[in-house]
């Protein structure tokens, strides 16, 4: 049995375009899901008691709920409810957003817990006020924990953001299933695909090893 | 001047300060001596609000302070260096003294800068700016940390144990840059086991146990003539 690349050379256009929307998908859901981790992560660790286990139980229901079902939720929740009509990539959005983001406040809770309470009583007695000893003390030491961690989420997360295509929303893994489809070149379209992800997430994962040598330092 | 009037300081229950009370003059060089345990760091953790009191009043220059909001204000007019040096491990050492006089009293880059140079030069570490705090030996680590605090010019310094975590052989060093600021009129309270250090550098002794003021006097009246059994045991102990 032969190759055929002609196939998956004429839907390359399609590949290229699914990778790119799985690419803005994923990059959009970490920007904000970072967003959602930190301020969620400074709920826990807040002496306020509300905001301590609003922040507690929403990562822990978020995070028993399987993406799969995120995304049906996001994509029947707010049309039923709040009869909104709205787009695949917003849809596919929340979805990641909220995955992305308990997640993310798990890694940057640990990372600044990491940080010894001396590191922040030498800031105070400076005069330096909280606000300032998070910003310039605690948070710069703590992103030395947190990014190799971090960088785990990131391909992580571009990789999940596959199941998007359940509804609907055309990124790689779906552009691929389209090309399959028309063409039945399924060997030639799935290597090529994975081959795109893997271009897509080595950078990361080399960075992240990087970054690691050098907090070691 | 700063003063402790019937102080109660607990942890969950064990009471760390029992009716302590105290008086320090200003420009006044107390060292505060007794065994691990007694209160004495966290009296002084209590001047800068570190720690918060139970029950009793701090005064300082004629204003309460022990239930004061303006915590940073406070925090501006008493430095403090501690036992394990706590330098900021991700800055430079010029970043280090820079960072309050950036960030607090909103002095420019090259103000700071020059600053930093001036206090790193009394503590003998001009040359080392540019490095890292882990690139320092302890001795080291601990003046930057000297320097940190005086970079704000406080007239209060506060020493809790500087040198207890220190190499015998680095002890000496940063003695030495204690014994020089001991000259600068500002008001220095040292929480120390280095007995002859005290004697040499301070105006009084204040002996401290079980969360109470023992005795206190001129060191060499404390340390050679006490009144108490407790003290007495106690320097014949340590100066053994």
């Amino acid at each position: 049995m032969g190759f055929d690349w002609e196939p998956v050379i004429r839907y390359f256009p399609l590949l290229v375009k699914g990778a790119f929307f799985t690419i803005l998908l994923s990059a959009l859901s970490l920007v904000t899901g970072t967003c959602l981790g930190l301020v969620l992560a400074i709920f826990q660790l807040s002496k306020l008691k509300p905001l301590k286990i609003f922040s507690q139980y929403f990562v822990l229901i978020i995070r028993s709920i399987p993406l799969l079902l995120l995304l049906f939720l996001a994509f029947y929740i707010p049309p039923i409810i709040f009869k909104l009509d709205t787009s695949k990539f917003f849809t596919a959005w929340i979805a990641l957003f909220l995955y992305s983001g308990v997640y993310a406040t798990e890694i940057i809770r640990s990372g600044i817990q990491s940080i010894p309470k001396l590191q922040i009583e030498s800031g105070l007695s400076l005069g330096l006020n909280k606000r300032k000893v998070m910003r310039l003390i605690v948070l710069p030491q703590a992103l030395k924990t947190i990014i190799p961690p971090y960088i785990g989420l990131y391909t992580v997360v571009i990789k999940d953001s596959s199941l998007a295509s359940v509804i609907g929303y055309i990124e790689l893994a779906r552009a691929t299933r389209l090309g399959v489809m028309s063409t039945y070149r399924s060997f030639e379209f799935y290597s090529v695909a994975l081959a795109l992800y893997f271009l897509i997430c080595y950078p990361l994962s080399r960075y992240s090893k990087k970054a690691e040598l050098r907090g070691g330092q | 001047m700063i003063e402790f009037k019937n102080v109660n300081k607990f942890f969950g229950n064990h009471q760390v300060l029992k009716n302590t009370n105290l008086l320090i003059q200003e420009g006044e060089k107390v060292a505060i001596v007794g065994p691990s345990g007694s209160g004495k760091s966290t009296m002084l953790r209590c001047i800068n609000r570190l720690e918060k009191i139970q029950s009793g009043e701090i005064w300082l220059d004629g204003k309460r302070i022990d239930n004061t909001k303006e915590e940073a204000q406070l925090r501006q007019k008493v430095g403090i260096v501690f036992q394990s040096y706590n330098l900021f491990p991700h800055l430079k050492i010029q970043e280090n003294v820079t960072l309050a006089l950036k960030h607090v009293k909103k002095l420019s880059k090259s103000r700071a800068n020059t600053i930093a140079y001036d206090v790193l030069k009394k503590v003998h570490l001009e040359d080392k700016l540019h490095a890292y705090p882990l690139q320092l030996s302890g001795g080291q680590q601990q003046r930057v940390a000297i320097a940190r605090a005086l970079a704000m010019d406080p007239p209060i310094l506060l020493f809790d144990e500087i040198t207890s975590a220190l190499d015998p052989e680095l002890i000496g060093e940063v003695l030495d840059v204690l014994r020089e600021l001991s000259h600068s009129g500002k008001t220095m309270i040292v929480v120390t086991h280095e007995i002859n250090f005290a004697r040499e550098v301070s105006d009084r002794i204040i002996f401290f146990d079980e969360g109470c003021v023992i005795e206190e006097g001129e060191p060499n009246e404390i340390i050679d003539n006490p009144k108490t059994e407790r003290v007495s045991t106690f320097f014949a102990k340590v100066l053994k």
